[in-house]
């Protein structure tokens, strides 16, 4: 079942013609039960500015700020739920920008009730890729305590591989790693 | 040596309902039969609760009632002498203090969560600062040996001298996620 923050973005989105991955907590939620109500969604690099300009002008929406990689609206009916917006460029390393978004397509997501959502290496990989990443590395814990298989790691690291990132996540993953061998979340992962 | 603690039923109190019961050896003498307490919905913990049994169910709707809108698989909180008399089709989330599972309220909520989720532990720590007792946070934390994991979102916050073990997260990176997570209904 659809989430109604997912739905409602992708109403929007879908009549906006704007191909889109839903990415983060709402991608996560389709393997584990851990989910936050914000929602994020990915596009193509060559679709970011023009994906900003037209929800701007949607009624629905709130703007909130654009850094240029990163936009932040809140869906009005809703609460005030954040909706990001992520430039998919920022996440494909050494290889040409477009290629992030076409690997999310095509190899990184599965659909669900018509909509693409990021798998949970995807998701883990774009995490530990940003200034943010010792929180993000928090919440991965939390996930394969829920029950996301802790092996997706090693698809993280092959996600870096492919776009030359390796080298900057070694250390975050180790970390992550670091943490789910401690024996209070080791066991709560077995008790899961 | 090893220390074992077993459910049994006083005199004069009513037996677990025989769906909650699972013999576990036959004996002679008393007791003459031991079992451990079958747990498959909310309804056997209200049952083991009125028994006096501290079970407790931890749920997403109180963790989103509390300020942090947010699904899990509901877990069984015990205390950790008892957590392997019973069996439950819900995850057992053994505590060492079982005496604040008996009149759960928020400071009991963020230290449950401090062992699965610590940011959401945080984050209904932020929103109920104003109601949540730091003594009592401190007592709950110190008591349950949560301090590496309340250092790390900043517990100390709330609990004035609970002492730092650890490394805390980034200010700035908490504070990001206090304001991705708007409580239901609240406005942005």
């Amino acid at each position: 079942m659809t989430d109604p923050e997912v739905a409602a973005v992708d109403t929007i989105l879908r009549r906006l013609g704007i191909p889109y991955v839903v990415v983060g907590g709402q991608a996560i939620a389709r393997r584990a039960a851990t989910v936050t109500r914000d929602v994020d969604v990915m596009v193509a690099t060559r679709d970011y500015a023009t994906t900003v300009g037209r929800l701007r002008a949607e009624s629905r929406l709130a703007f909130d700020w654009d850094d240029g990689n990163l936009c932040r609206f809140r869906l009005l009916d809703l609460g005030g739920v954040p909706l990001d917006v992520i430039n998919s460029a920022i996440f494909a390393g050494r290889r040409a920008p477009a290629e992030f978004f076409d690997y999310l397509q095509h190899d990184g997501s599965a659909p669900a009730d018509g909509i693409a959502y990021g798998t949970p290496e995807v998701v883990w990989y774009t995490r530990l890729l940003t200034k943010r990443w010792r929180s993000y590395a928090e919440k991965i814990v939390t996930n394969v305590i829920d029950g996301v298989p802790p092996d997706r790691l090693d698809a993280v690291e092959r996600i870096a591989r492919r776009f030359g990132t390796d080298a900057l996540l070694a250390e975050r993953v180790a970390h992550v790693r670091e943490e789910l061998a401690r024996p209070d979340v080791a066991a709560l992962v077995r008790r899961g | 040596m090893k220390v074992e603690a077993s459910l049994l039923r006083e005199t004069g109190e009513r037996p677990l309902p025989a769906s909650m019961r699972v013999p576990v050896r036959r004996g002679r003498g008393r007791p003459r039969a031991e079992y451990r307490a079958r747990v498959r919905s909310a309804a056997d913990v209200d049952v083991l609760r009125r028994h006096r049994v501290p079970a407790l169910l931890v749920t997403p709707e109180w963790v989103s009632e509390s300020g942090y809108p947010v699904r899990f698989r509901p877990w069984l909180a015990l205390p950790e002498a008892i957590a392997d008399k019973v069996s439950s089709d819900f995850r057992v989330l053994p505590v060492k203090d079982g005496d604040g599972l008996r009149e759960p309220g928020l400071v009991e909520l963020i230290a449950l969560l401090l062992r699965f989720d610590p940011l959401a532990a945080r984050v209904v720590a932020r929103k109920n600062r104003r109601t949540i007792d730091p003594h009592e946070l401190y007592r709950r934390v110190r008591n349950e040996g949560l301090e590496r994991a309340a250092t790390k979102v900043r517990l100390q916050e709330f609990a004035p001298g609970l002492p730092t073990v650890g490394r805390p997260l980034p200010r700035e990176e908490l504070r990001w996620l206090e304001r991705n997570n708007p409580s239901l209904g609240e406005a942005a």
